[in-house]
């Protein structure tokens, strides 16, 4: 049981964190982190663009100072960090937005540099290009100057002061255009001048040493700055920060993406615990409706139990009741039956003597009114002696017919007959009150009652009314021990003598001996029943005291004698035991105790 | 003076013998044995003993057994047996077997003793030369006394029916001369199944109740008589009773499943039935007894005399006046059709 | 996205032709936004907590190794921010390598320190701390001695979730250092007020303009917003000689060659105040200071009515300390 407990509670936690695990990845993806994150991008955009114009008034001299070209890396900055900050989690994701985020870092810092670059270069420029006009104004004011002081006109003078103007006018020239090709006729002239400037006084050649240098510097540094500002703008800062949007954008969409598969499977997921749950709150109610009804009984039940035990106490006692009566029935029934047979038998015995005691009495009685005929005579003979000679033959006849009766009697030998015939009777009737009295004594009608008794006397009326079953068939050997008298119910062990007995006369099938031993030992007294009939087989032999247990046919025994046996002398605290082999002989032992604390209550079943 | 006629009596018990001597020595010669191969012995020695009586539980031959043995010795002897002990089987086999002319019931009264063993001697006088006849001639054909040789050494052993070899229809008919089976029973099962064994050789009439038997026995010839005891809630036995005392020819067969000694007892010496079986019967010998009866018939006709030797006591008690009177007066019309 | 780019390429070319056509027109979007200075405005959205618990650090002596030295030993707002030496001195006595730069309007410099290693006023402050020259100890050192100050722990606590941190040290000396603007009178002169500065500062103006000395000291630092090469016009180092690492500017920090001897612009704001000048400190005067940026920065020779003119117009660049920072002397 709790090993079921602790799999579901660990299968419920598990589904539980499939289900937190799917919702964290759901809500991983912070929209307003995108937002964020596009707008910083966006921001990146127009501050770079921002920057990139002011970079070019600045060139244009549109813009005064380099505020406006600084400042914008500061916010950059912060961007930066901004967009770094945001993106690096995502950066481990894609490598190729790491590397565009880096690219895109290395173009600002490039871009940076390019700046400072220009800064400086351009402020360089923007000076010597703002002096340059005054310097040379300076130096053609100074040579026209020099020259007012001659009077002859300096070629050579004149040839600077047309070289100045023309350098002037390249100058401008060359700073309007872009093309490149200009420079080089102006560094010419400038070597050709720088040559020259000795041989010039010192104060024109200090002006034109100015001049000069402030030139180069214009020639120079004018096509380092446009090639600055070109790498500018030709930084690919939008097509990193392109190539960031498109990394983040693939990054973002696969996170959309595996967001939505999240968020379908979660829904799927969560569709099928919520189908779940509601199975198994569908069968908890079922089972809490279940156990409703279930309850409903129970305490129906419960109200009505002692109602229903008193009813099923009352069914079982009745059945109880019924079959202790068919018990007492068949036991009656066997009792009846053994009864039967044994009644059966003493009938016979009874009836035999019954027959002839009757016979001879009757006979004796036909005698007698000749006997009291001939006594009459007899009787009156006196009075024929007194009478006168006259009747003396009446007299000798008398006497005549009195001798030929009186002969005739003793002829037949009828009074020995009588004699007979009534010794008989008697005899007879004897033997009818010892069957009587055997049967009082087997009876013992007093039946509850216990009472010290001698078992020897008991098997010996046993005999005699098993005599009928037993005569010329069954020779008795009474082999009568010393044994003390004990405590017990006579009639039921008589009983069970007698079915002893009987069952051992029936097993025997032509002529045999029934030997009778009864002997004391220790407490106890024992009586053997050893007969030489046909045996009982091993494998019968366990069952021959189970109830209905019979070998004889059916009708013929009611297979009860030895249980019932088997019973009472259990009652009595006794045992009874057998031996027996096959065509040798069967021994049944009784062993009862002399002193017994039996309970003869339940003698009534056995009775 | 005159030579005493013989009367064995046999009884393990001598008192008896005693008495019974004592009894009958002043009429008759009483010889006596105390048990059966003694009273054998004695048969076998001794001629013409008229009257046998015995008693039927005797240790190593019962009585019906000794019966049987003493038919085949001194068929001429009238056997009688003494019952104290209702051992059915025992009663059953004295008539079936033994063929027992009356049961004499222990304790008995003096005066009837005397008076069944003067009408015995009688009858046995009367019919000792048509005895002698029979026995000559019925040795050949009544299966029972072919088929009853069986050996006096087997004890208490249930008896099997005997094995019959078929018997002729033809000579069965021969005897019978057309007479008719008559079945007294409110159960169809047994007219059926003789029908079945006798293969319509000889007509059989089924009655279910009395009074029906009475309308067949008025129409037709019949010979035998197979009866229930019970009969539609009616006693049968009375009729059967009265149907052989004023039908002596009519040989009776009783299957019933009502068991009682004092019917049986009475039956034999009110109705000197032939045989006696309990139901249900098995078809063999159901076959047996009817030929065997069919047969004896044809022998009673024959020999006439031999009635004598199958007479009945009066009844004592009728119950069924009406029905007896009827039966009589019908009788009365069959006899003199047929000539009795 | 390539149509983005193609955007934004044309948008450019069409701004460059814009502005190429209309450079003649000098569009003018404010007056004030056409100046290459720009005016001061002081911060208005400082945490003043911050500001107040700043002040004390930056004055607190705990913050050196040997309680010795604070921040105010070298910037000293009563001396324009600065401790007016060549180099400092640091903790026992060590001499510092550069010229200290003020500490006033610092916030408004694009980056810190002469060579702009530091980007921000945070991350300079890390710089004098573990210098072994300087103050000379580190965070955790700092830390323990403070922890012990119950009135610091508390301020921090009340301030910060994480109380007495390095990193919330930084951030309210930062912000102290924030509130230290000064606006001066030329400040003032340029938000319309035309009489807060003399006809010859204004003059001086002018000429600082057209010398070009606003090619690099521009913005609304007067400076500070780029780098610019310490002798464009002829090689200052060649001639001063004793080239060392200081010398060598944002070189030691880009390790390009194009950055060598280039130094952040500094600020000319309270100029006056902040002598001697340049990273090595060399020029003791404003005269001298001119004089050499002329030279070697603008290849000029300047006459000494400009100069004059010019060094006048510096002084008016002094500003006023913010109300809560003036009176506080260490």
């Amino acid at each position: 049981m709790s090993l079921r407990y602790f799999t579901n509670f660990v299968l419920s936690l598990f589904m539980i964190a499939i289900l937190v695990f799917l919702y964290t990845k759901v809500q991983s993806l912070n929209i307003d982190d995108h937002y964020e994150i596009t707008d910083t991008l966006r921001q990146h955009s127009s501050l770079n663009f921002r920057w990139n114009e002011q970079v070019l008034k600045t060139k244009l001299s549109l813009s005064s100072n380099y505020d406006s070209v600084t400042n914008p890396l500061v916010d950059l900055r912060s961007l930066q960090n901004k967009l770094n900050t945001k993106l690096s989690e995502l950066s481990v994701e894609s490598s190729s937005l790491k590397e565009s985020v880096e690219q895109y870092n290395n173009s600002i810092e490039e871009k940076n540099k390019l700046i400072e670059q220009f800064k400086g270069q351009n402020a360089i420029f923007d000076n010597s290009l703002r002096y340059i006009s005054t310097a040379i104004e300076d130096l053609v004011s100074e040579i026209d100057s020099q020259s007012s002081s001659n009077t002859k006109p300096n070629p050579t003078f004149l040839a600077l002061k047309s070289a100045s103007q023309t350098l002037l006018r390249e100058l401008l020239e060359f700073n309007q255009s872009a093309q490149q090709n200009l420079a080089e006729p102006i560094t010419e002239q400038l070597r050709i001048l720088e040559s020259q400037k000795k041989s010039f006084p010192d104060t024109i050649s200090v002006k034109l040493d100015a001049v000069i240098r402030h030139a180069l510097v214009v020639v120079k540094r004018k096509p380092e700055i446009d090639s600055l500002l070109a790498k500018i703008v030709s930084l690919p800062i939008s097509t990193n920060i392109e190539k960031i949007e498109n990394a983040y954008t693939a990054v973002y969409d696969s996170r959309v993406r595996d967001k939505d598969f999240y968020f379908t499977t979660l829904i799927a997921y969560a569709g099928v615990l919520l189908a779940l749950l509601a199975f198994i709150g569908y069968r908890l109610r079922n089972s809490y409706r279940q156990l409703n009804v279930l309850n409903k009984q129970l305490t129906v039940a419960n109200e009505t139990l002692e109602e229903r035990v008193a009813q099923r106490t009352e069914e079982l006692s009745t059945a109880y009741n019924e079959l202790k009566q068919s018990q007492a029935q068949l036991i009656q029934s066997e009792k009846m039956a053994s009864l039967g047979q044994m009644v059966a038998g003493v009938a016979h015995e009874i009836n035999t003597p019954l027959a002839y005691c009757h016979s001879n009495i009757d006979l004796v009685k036909e005698q007698l009114p000749d006997i009291i005929t001939l006594f009459k005579e007899f009787a009156n003979f006196p009075n024929l002696l007194d009478a006168p000679e006259s009747e003396q033959q009446a007299l000798k006849e008398g006497l005549g017919t009195i001798q030929e009766a009186m002969l005739a009697f003793e002829k037949e030998g009828s009074f020995d007959e009588m004699n007979l015939l009534l010794e008989g009777s008697l005899s007879g009737l004897n033997q009818i009150s010892d069957m009587v009295k055997s049967l009082k004594d087997f009876s013992r009608l007093d039946q509850h009652k216990v009472e010290n008794s001698d078992l020897n006397k008991g098997l010996d009326s046993v005999l005699v009314i098993a005599n009928n079953v037993l005569k010329n068939k069954v020779e008795i050997i009474k082999d009568y021990g010393e044994i003390p008298k004990i405590s017990c119910s006579p009639s039921q062990l008589n009983q069970v003598f007698l079915n002893l007995i009987v069952n051992a006369s029936q097993a025997i099938e032509d002529t045999g001996t029934i030997t009778l031993r009864t002997y004391s030992t220790n407490n106890f007294v024992n009586i053997n029943i050893e007969d030489t009939g046909k045996g009982i087989p091993q494998d019968i032999l366990p069952r021959i005291f189970d109830p209905f247990f019979t070998t004889k046919e059916i009708g013929k025994g009611t297979g009860l004698g030895l249980s019932i046996a088997y019973k009472i002398i259990q009652q009595h605290g006794g045992t009874i035991t057998v031996r027996s082999e096959v065509n040798k002989g069967t021994q049944f032992t009784v062993s009862l105790p002399v002193n017994q604390k039996t309970d003869f209550k339940n003698f009534e079943v056995a009775a | 003076m005159d030579k005493k006629e013989k009367v064995l009596c046999v009884d393990d018990e001598i008192n008896i013998l005693i008495s019974l001597r004592a009894l009958l020595r002043s009429k008759y010669e009483i010889l006596i044995a105390t048990s059966g191969e003694e009273a054998l012995e004695i048969l076998r020695k001794e001629p013409a003993i008229r009257v046998l009586i015995s008693d039927q539980r005797m240790p190593k031959m019962l009585g019906a057994e000794l019966l049987r043995e003493a038919k085949k010795i001194s068929p001429g002897t009238m056997r009688l047996l003494l019952t104290g002990y209702s051992d059915l089987q025992s009663i059953i086999d004295s008539i079936n077997e033994g063929e027992v002319f009356r049961f004499i019931n222990k304790p008995w009264n003096n005066q009837e003793i005397r008076f069944i063993v003067d009408f015995a001697v009688k009858v046995a006088i009367e019919t000792e030369q048509a005895v002698e006849k029979f026995t000559n001639e019925a040795s050949d054909t009544d299966p029972i006394a072919s088929a009853s040789a069986i050996p006096a050494s087997l004890e208490n052993q249930q008896r099997k029916p005997p094995m019959m070899g078929p018997v002729d229809a033809a000579s069965v008919q021969e005897e019978t001369s057309g007479a008719g089976i008559l079945v007294v029973d409110d159960e169809e099962g047994i007219a059926v199944t003789l029908q079945e064994i006798l293969n319509d050789s000889v007509p059989i009439y089924n009655a279910r109740t009395i009074n029906e038997a009475i309308e067949l026995l008025s129409n037709h010839q019949i010979s035998v008589i197979i009866s229930e005891t019970q009969v539609a809630n009616e006693d049968a036995t009375e009729f059967v009773k009265i149907l052989k005392q004023n039908y002596p020819f009519i040989i009776t067969i009783i299957l019933t499943k009502y068991h009682s000694a004092d019917t049986m007892i009475s039956l034999i010496n009110q109705g000197q039935i032939y045989r006696y079986s309990y139901k249900p019967i098995q078809k063999n010998q159901l076959g047996l007894y009817t030929r065997s009866a069919l047969a004896r018939h044809g022998t009673n006709l024959h020999k006439p005399e031999l009635l004598k030797r199958h007479q009945v006591e009066e009844l004592k008690e009728i119950q069924n006046p009406s029905l007896v009177s009827k039966l009589v007066g019908r009788l009365k019309s069959l006899r003199l059709k047929m000539g009795f | 996205m390539k149509i983005h780019k193609v955007l934004v390429t044309i948008c450019s070319f069409i701004s460059l032709i814009a502005v190429f056509t209309l450079s003649g027109s000098a569009v003018v979007e404010s007056a004030e936004l056409n100046e290459p200075i720009q005016p001061l405005k002081p911060r208005q959205d400082l945490n003043l907590e911050k500001v107040n618990l700043g002040k004390l650090l930056f004055n607190d002596k705990r913050l050196s190794g040997d309680n010795s030295i604070s921040c105010a030993s070298c910037h000293d707002i009563n001396k324009g921010g600065v401790d007016q030496l060549p180099v400092s001195k640091g903790v026992g006595d060590a001499s510092g390598l550069i010229n200290t730069p003020t500490v006033l309007n610092s916030s408004l410099n694009f980056r810190q320190f002469w060579d702009g290693r530091a980007s921000s006023l945070e991350e300079q402050i890390d710089g004098p701390i573990h210098m072994k020259h300087e103050m000379n100890t580190d965070w955790p050192s700092i830390l323990n001695k403070l922890k012990q100050d119950q009135s610091y722990v508390d301020s921090f606590n009340k301030v910060y979730k994480n109380g007495l941190q390095a990193d919330n040290i930084k951030d309210v000396i930062s912000e102290y250092e924030r509130s230290l603007i000064t606006p001066s009178r030329f400040d003032r002169y340029l938000q319309g007020q035309k009489d807060a500065i003399t006809e010859n500062e204004i003059k001086g103006y002018e000429l600082f303009k057209r010398y070009g000395c606003v090619a690099c000291h521009q913005g609304v630092n007067i400076g500070g917003n780029m780098y610019q090469l310490f002798g464009v016009m002829g090689d200052y180092f060649k001639d001063r000689g004793n080239i060392n690492d200081s010398d060598l500017g944002h070189f030691n920090v880009s390790k390009n060659e194009q950055d060598r001897h280039k130094f952040k612009v500094p600020s000319l704001r309270n100029i006056a105040l902040t002598a001697p000048y340049f990273h090595d400190g060399s020029a003791k005067t404003l005269r001298d200071a001119v004089k050499i940026m002329a030279k070697y920065q603008l290849g000029r020779t300047m006459p000494e009515k400009d100069e004059e003119l010019i060094i006048q117009f510096l002084q008016s660049l002094s500003g006023e300390l913010p109300a809560q920072a003036k009176g506080e002397k260490q």
